[in-house]
Formats: C-alpha cells, structure tokens, sequence
C-alpha cells in the first residue's frame, strides 16, 4: 500500500464493506490432510469462502478422462467442481451440485491450472484426479478452489514446479470517475460476493507468482473477467493489484505448507533441522 | 468421429510461418478476416461469416414469469449449439468442453455486461416478462468460433423486433405485427468479442484460423464494446507451456478492431432494418444473396488452403473455378504480386505434392546429423580421459577432477 | 461405495473377531466408533451439522423457504432430503457415479422420518392452503469408511435439531392472497422439537452374529444388513434390508430385539451431547474442518 493513501482513506472512511483495506486479503485459514482415505486433501478458508479438495492419484487412467484421453501418452489431469447445494448465502440453495455450464468450465479451467502446475513428464500414462468441493461462498471461489488445490496437490506429495495461485481485484463501481487517486481505482482484492455483485468488474487471475519479490512479473496461466464494463485503461492496474494478492496469497501459503511439513514429519527429520 | 491430430511437420510449418511473420491464408498477423452479415426473412435471424466461419443466429421470444431473485426484468438465455454440421468430430447432443466454454464466454459478454435493457423487457412485475432466447449454430468450423459467434448473437439481437404487448388489470394482450409495429429492444452497448492466439515464439495473431488454433499455445478473447470498455475476458493456454503477458500490448488494437466491427455490424443491421421498415422488396444482405455469392459451407478437407499474398483476392469465384477445371496444382498468377498455391486432392505433401519446405527440412535433417556426429565424438574423449588423465583437455577438467578423486577413494 | 478388496484369509479373521465378540479394531458387536459431532458450522445455512464417524464424514446443511403446500396435505409443511455423494469421497462418485448410492439414502431417510410420531409436519403450516415452510435437507458425503447410514442420521437429527426458523409474526390472507410478515430480529425464531426424530441402527451380520457400526471392511465380509430407524422410545419406523444376502425368521427378530435396544442407547446418547454442545453457548469456538 502506499502511504499517499492512507490520508484519502480517512477522510471517505477508506475502507470495504467488511473493514478491509483495498489490498488487503481476507483472513486465510489452512488445514492440509483432513482426508485420510484420499492420497491429498487440503481445506481453505478465506473469509467465509470454504473449500474442501481432495486429489486422488496418480494411478491407471479409468473412466471419462481415459477415453477422452485415447493415446494420450503423457499424464492425464482429471478435475471436477461441485458446489454443495446450501453453499450460497442466506435463502438461495442451488439446485445441482454439478454438471451445470458455470461448473463445467470451471472444472475446464481448473484443469488448465493444474496442468500449468504439475510436472506431468514425471507420470506417463497416469491420471491425477482433483475434486472440488464448494462447502461455502462469499465471492472469489474460483481463485480459493484453486488455492486449495494446489495444497491437495503439495500434501498429495505430487511434484509441482510452482505454486499455482488464484486471487480476483474488483473494481467496485467502475462507473464512477471521481475516485481515480483513491486507492479504490486500482481495484480492491479477494472480492466478496457482495463486491463481485456490485456494478463493477471482478477479474480473477491464476498465475505462478514465483519466489520473486516483484509481484507484477508473475507468471498468468488463467484471466477471466467478468462483471458489467471496465475501461481498458484501468485493465492494467487491476492486473497488477490481482497479481499482488497472488504473491501476498503465496507467501500466506507457503507458510503454512512449511508449518504443517515440519508440525507432522517425523522426529528424527525435525532434530536434524534444528541441527542445521 | 475423432478430431484429426495435427502431424509435426504440419505444426513446423505453421510456427515457422509465424515466426516470419506471416500468415498460411497471407494475412498480417493482427488482421482479422472478412465479415459478412447477412439477414433472413424473420426478425433476429442472420447469418454471419468469418472467413469460412460461419455461424447462423436466431432470437426468439415468449412470456414467461421473471426469476424470483430478478422480479422486475426480463432474461436472456444464449444457447450456441455446435454439432456434426460445425465439424464432424462435433458430438450431437452433448455438453462438451468447447460448447461449455464458447457459451460462457457469450454469456459473460453479452448478459454479464448488461447491454440489454432488461428491465424494459417486464410487463407485470414478478407476474410476467419476456424470455429472449438466442440460438446460435455453427455451420462451419474454420476457428475462432467465438468471435463469430458473437458477431451473430450482437447482430441477431439488435436486428431483433419484439411484439407490442398491451396490458390492462388481469390480462395481456400480445399484438400481432399486422396490429402494432414490433419493437426493437434497447441496447446499451454493443460488446463483441476479438480473439487472440500466442505463438510458442510470442507472436500474436488476431482471428485465428482451425489450423492456427491446433498450433498456438495460449488463447486470449476479449469482449470489448465500441467505448474501450472491457466486458469479458479469458485468457486460457492451450498446452504447456508458458508465455510472456500479452495482454497490455494487443488490447488497444482489440479495442481499435471491436470499434471497427461494431460500426460494421450497426451499418448493415440498420440498412436491412430501414429497408424492411420501407417494406421495400430488397435482396441485398439476404440468406438467397449469402448462398448465391458464397459457398453456404466448405468441406471439412485434409488440405492446407495457402495464399501467399493479397488476402481478398480469393472470392474470385471464377477463377476458383477455373482453377478448380485444370486439375493440377499450379501458382497462379492473379496480378503481379500474389500468387495461389491451391492444393488439390492427391497432392497433399507427402502424397507426391510439391513440399515448399524441401529445403528447410533439409537443412534441419542436416543439422540433426551433424548434431550426432558431435554427440559421439564427446563419448570418444570421454573414453581417452578414463584411459589416460593426463591427455585431458580443458574444457573436461572438472570430470577428469572428480574422476581422480574416486579412483583414489576406490 | 468403495469397496476394498480383501483376502480369504482376512476376511475369515474379521469373521472370527465377529464370533468371539472382539472385533478387529477392538470393539465389542454393539459397540459404535468414536463420534465427533459439530453443529451450527456453517453461517449460511439455518441449520447445519457435520459427523466424523471412523473415517466417515458426512456434512449437512439445512435451509428453509416458503412454499405452498401439497394440495391433498393442505395442513403440513415440507420435508425434502437430498444427498451428494461428493466425488471426495471416492473417484467412483465423480459425475454420476454416486447417484444410486444417493438415491438409496435420501429413499431410507424419507422413510424413516415419514411417520407422525417421527416429525410432526404440522408445526411446518402457516397458513393452511396457501403457505408452509419447506425444509430441504441436504447430505453431503465427504468420505465413507463405513456405516453411512448411522451417520448420515445422526447428522440429520443434530441439524434438524440445530435448525431455526424464523418466526411469522403476521400471516394474513389478503383478498386471496397470503401476506407473510417475517420477524426482523435474527435471534427471534423457532426451533424443531427434535425429541422424537429418528435415527437410523444398521445391523450388518456377519456370519451367525450381527455388528452395529460396521467398518468398510466389515461391510465387505457381510451378505446382508438391516437398517432399522428407532424412535427415541424404542419404536421402528422403519425396516429396510440391504444387500444381496438372506435372513431366517428368527435372526430377523433377534436382530430387531438387539436393534431395538442399540437405538434408545444411541438416541438418548446423540441427544445428551447436543444438549451438552447447546449448553456451551454461542460464543463457543466453531472447528469446522480446521481439527
């Protein structure tokens, strides 16, 4: 954040809805393992978007993905994203948990990211499955299902070349021109649902952030942008400021993967790290 | 019916095309091909060509009672079917990825962005409203379904004219277009989605063709209406590997592009609107002109259309023909500066066609070989050093190190 | 339901366990797992549990809405049950896969909880003919080890039970339609009496002798097994058999009579840990999936 904009913020109230700043994520909660039956499994919460990821694999190509697969002589990514029918926010209850368009293309697109991700040359012939499990949404769920499988995949023990990162930037009402200095313009991140239903425009970015310091050289796999208008010349800006929550994301994350690596191996493997 | 898996040599071809910057079909690489509108004899029906993409849209209407979330507008549903028609491997019937995909990219830009006015659409609030429906089919796959989809749909839609529907206390009156002039809707903003495909080397093209969309690594749509304003966007890699951002560098020729395109599509919706207003008897930009002046569809075919230059010289139609009566594949000179390779049947490259990369695989083959002859002339040193170290050269020292160390150790 | 692939010799030792009444986790026949039970973890929904019981989690949410009610019923409310056997659970559930299995279990809860003296759908009324509340209860089935059925009701039970209305504080019938006035404050609402719900006892029998809360690999050595839904005061309300196996006339009642006793233990022991989780308050710290 700037320092510039802190004054502005004061004097507008500055802040979102739920009393975050516009850059500012909301409060990640990571448990990975929670599965014993799956060979990875990851839970992530962020704010009251929650997420539950199991991955299976990798093993012998079988059903759907096999047969689309054919002659596919390199590893085959299997995802699918459900949608607990009571997920959404107060009244509303969907009527399928899958097997709609919006689900089908973001299994699509979880595929895309994932195939981004894994070293799949280590796996001829072998499919990985990841299965997405919407328990609740408040907006961003794309970009958290995302997070969490990258998770699923680490405890999975799969090799993965670099986190894969999701994070949205939303522009909260794109039509008005007066706030251009605020610290607004530039989009605020990890949208809620009530921010991504406001007249704006949300763009959810997947990128590899890397282990850089500089956030905006990641590394874009999947942009998607929708919402109502969004003038081109703030595109730019609101690509920035997702890819920044993307590193802040990665950082948050990788935290956790090493806290819970060095919490559960094993004795002897801990007092050799103190060693060091 | 399974899709044709694109051969290596196919796939050099094309990204060394683009690695000179050129296109198979002569196009520069951010030119998009011709667009052809052309009306049928109902409201909201068009047929719309992108090269030889071709996509037919038609809008229908009916009541019925507005969502419990949304109970004083209208709804939009776009529905773009792709079967056998489009391209054999198209499956009838069923929700498969690419159809999911193209019908989520024409929600996002055209019912995310709210360039309808839907509210104008309610006609009892939370009783009743109408339901428009926007079928899309592809007739001909030639890439980039998308963008041609789109150009359908915006089209349809703005060519559209509803029924004037009156109401009094308990009951509507529907009026019949003999009672009332049908209405147009009201549209905001006109977004249309331009489409973008990057090359393995960084290049980007603009309106990628089916053979380009097999080769390209990254694809990039945008939904942008004629005010710079962003309405959607997807950016998806198609393989695995990676490129460079391209979306900051093409985005102001999208938008350039989708400005062009849209005073294109505004132009001949209105002269075919004014024509029908005048109920003038009129032929122009109808389906019979469409199929007297053009092939409805193309055979999906194993050849490779090449022009080497001057993109548009091409519906030539006699020409065509005449070409197509001499049989053998020959260069034909259509003025001075372009030139038509048209590959016939039986004369595919490999089938004893004249291949005009000869020399370039050639050279490569070259190229590999010597790389071999290099390969064991390595091993034949590397053999020297474990018989004697002291003829090592320099270039080896570490190796030869380390190799002393073990055979101390040992 | 994913089935694990065991030997001869494995399953002869299960059976043997079974016979000497210590089986192979240690337990005695008509001993359940360890239960961990969490009500009220999901905001969003008016009523929600969720229950690890051995490897088997199951997640429920409970949302209500406004409906009119079926014509031949004009007095009661709705019921709906819906399960989802996530694909989480096992690849096998991915797309369709799970749908059969799901049919299954919403059909035998149906069941269960069609009896009056089970749920009375008649505190469910507002305004008789026009308006009731609707009640979906929707399953989601995370992972299964074994003994969904149990679970699933207990689960059911603990959210039905956690489950709150809002309260009608005006319904009045203007010129023919129903006018409902929902009372603004969140914590003004009704809760189900969820005294006499019940639960579902599966009893698998394994050889001569018949286990409650069987293990996936116990399920895999049985032929047959019954699911009984006991009322809290000992009453079935339902009988269902499963599997392809048989049973004798006299098994059957001796299972009922075990059934029977299993279910007031259970129901009496669910209810006591909800009152127990109740008595906590509402500001106890919500686990989640975070344990």
């Amino acid at each position: 954040m700037l320092e510039g904009d802190q004054d502005q913020e004061e004097d507008q109230g500055g802040l979102r809805n739920d009393g975050r700043r516009a850059a500012e994520l909301r409060k990640i909660r990571v448990r990975m393992g929670v599965f014993g039956q799956a060979d990875g499994s990851a839970y992530l919460e962020q704010g009251n978007t929650k997420i539950l990821v199991a991955v299976y694999g990798p093993h012998q190509p079988r059903g759907s993905a096999a047969r689309a697969g054919g002659k596919n002589v390199g590893g085959i990514i299997n995802c699918q994203y459900s949608t607990a029918v009571f997920s959404f926010s107060a009244g509303e209850r969907k009527r399928r948990p899958r097997g709609d368009r919006k689900s089908i293309e973001k299994s699509l697109q979880l595929r895309r990211a994932m195939e981004s991700i894994i070293q799949l040359d280590l796996y001829p012939r072998s499919q990985i499955d990841v299965f997405v499990e919407v328990l609740q949404i408040d907006g961003s769920e794309y970009c958290v299902a995302v997070n969490a499988a990258t998770l699923a995949l680490i405890d999975a023990g799969i090799p993965i070349k670099d986190y894969a990162i999701g994070c949205t930037a939303s522009l909260i009402d794109s039509t008005s021109k007066n706030d251009e200095d605020s610290s607004h313009a530039a989009g605020v991140v990890d949208a809620t649902y009530m921010e991504e239903c406001s007249p704006g425009a949300t763009l959810s970015i997947i990128a590899l952030p890397g282990s850089s310091n500089d956030a905006t050289k990641g590394l874009v796999v999947v942009a998607q942008g929708a919402g109502q208008r969004l003038h081109l010349s703030r595109l730019e800006a609101l690509r920035n400021r997702a890819l920044c929550g993307c590193r802040d994301i990665r950082n948050i994350l990788d935290r956790a993967v090493r806290q819970h690596l060095t919490v559960h191996s094993q004795p002897s493997f801990s007092t050799l790290h103190v060693i060091d | 019916m399974r899709e044709v898996i694109l051969s290596h040599c196919e796939k050099n071809f094309v990204n060394k095309a683009i690695d000179k910057e050129t296109r198979l079909d002569g196009r520069q690489l951010l030119e998009a091909r011709p667009v052809n509108i052309h009306f049928g004899s109902n409201w909201g029906c068009c047929i719309v060509s992108l090269g030889r993409t071709k996509a037919i849209a038609q809008v229908s209407c009916d009541i019925q009672k507005p969502k419990a979330s949304r109970p004083n507008e209208g709804m939009l549903h776009i529905n773009v079917e792709l079967n056998p028609m489009a391209a054999p491997f198209f499956e009838a019937g069923r929700q498969s990825d690419p159809s999911v995909q193209i019908n989520r990219q024409l929600e996002r830009c055209l019912k995310d962005s709210k360039c309808i006015d839907l509210e104008s659409l309610c006609i009892v609030a939370d009783k009743k409203a109408w339901n428009l429906r926007v079928d899309i089919n592809i007739i001909n796959h030639d890439g980039n379904l998308v963008d041609c989809a789109s150009i359908a749909a915006l089209a349809a839609l703005m060519h559209f004219h509803r029924p004037d529907v009156s109401s009094s206390e308990e009951e509507i009156i529907i009026h019949s277009f003999a009672e009332k002039d049908p209405l147009p809707l009201t549209i905001y903003h006109h977004p249309v989605c331009i489409s973008f495909l990057v090359f393995e080397n960084g290049n980007t093209i603009m309106d990628p063709t089916y053979l380009e969309e097999k080769v390209g690594v990254a694809q990039l749509t945008m939904g942008i209406n004629s005010y710079r304003e962003l309405c959607s966007l997807d950016f998806n890699y198609l393989t695995r590997t990676s490129v460079a951002d391209v979306i900051p560098t093409i985005s102001n020729q999208a938008a350039n592009y989708a400005a062009e395109l849209v005073s294109l599509i505004k132009e001949s919706v209105r002269q075919d609107v004014e024509a029908r207003y005048k109920k003038e008897v009129k032929n122009f930009g109808r389906f019979e002109n469409c199929i007297a002046t053009d092939k409805l569809t193309a055979m999906f075919t194993d050849k490779i259309p090449i022009k080497l230059s001057s993109w548009g010289k091409m519906d030539d139609r006699e020409d065509e023909i005449m070409e197509d009566q001499k049989e053998n594949e020959q260069i034909i000179k259509i003025n001075k500066n372009s030139a038509e390779l048209l590959l016939l049947k039986g004369d595919l490259f490999g089938n004893g066609g004249v291949n005009t990369w000869q020399n370039d695989s050639s050279s490569d083959d070259e190229e590999e070989s010597s790389d071999e002859v290099v390969m064991v002339e390595e091993t034949k040193t590397k053999c020297h050093v474990l018989d004697d170290i002291e003829l090592s050269e320099d270039s080896e020292e570490e190796e030869t190190q380390n190799m002393t160390k073990d055979d101390i150790q040992t | 339901m994913a089935d694990i692939p065991l030997s001869l010799a494995e399953k002869t030792f299960i059976l043997h366990g079974v016979d000497a009444n210590f089986r192979n986790d240690g337990r005695i026949r008509n001993e359940y797992r360890a239960m961990e039970l969490e009500t009220k973890l999901m905001p969003q929904t008016n009523g929600s549990a969720r229950i690890r019981l051995g490897n088997t989690d199951v997640l429920v949410g409970v949302k209500v809405e406004v409906d009119t009610p079926f014509p031949d019923n004009p007095f009661e409310g709705k019921l709906e049950f819906f399960v989802d056997c996530s694909a989480n659970a096992t690849p096998a559930f991915e797309g369709k896969g799970g749908d059969s299995l799901a049919t299954e279990i919403s059909n035998t809860l149906a069941l269960a909880y069609q009896s009056p003296h089970a749920i009375n759908l008649k505190t469910l009324s507002i305004l008789p003919h026009q308006q009731c509340w609707k009640i979906y209860v929707d399953i989601l089935i995370l992972q299964c080890g074994g003994n969904l059925f149990d679970a699933v009701s207990i689960a059911v039970k603990a959210a039905l039970y956690s489950t709150e209305i809002p309260k009608v504080t005006a319904a009045t019938l203007d010129g023919g339609k129903p006018d409902i006035q929902l009372s603004d404050d969140p914590y003004d609402c009704i809760k189900l009496d969820a005294k006499n719900f019940p639960v579902l006892v599966t009893l698998c029998k394994i050889g001569d002798n018949c286990v409650v809360d069987p293990s996936s690999e116990e399920e895999t050595c049985s032929s047959a097994s019954i699911v009984l839904s006991t009322l809290p005061d000992g009453r079935f309300t339902s009988v269902v058999k499963m599997g392809h196996g048989s049973l004798q006339p006299t098994t059957l009642i001796k299972t009922l009579e075990i059934g029977k006793l299993v279910g007031i233990k259970l129901n009496a022991s669910v209810m006591e840990s909800l009152k127990k989780e109740d008595a906590l308050g509402t500001n106890r710290p919500i686990f989640g999936f975070l344990r």
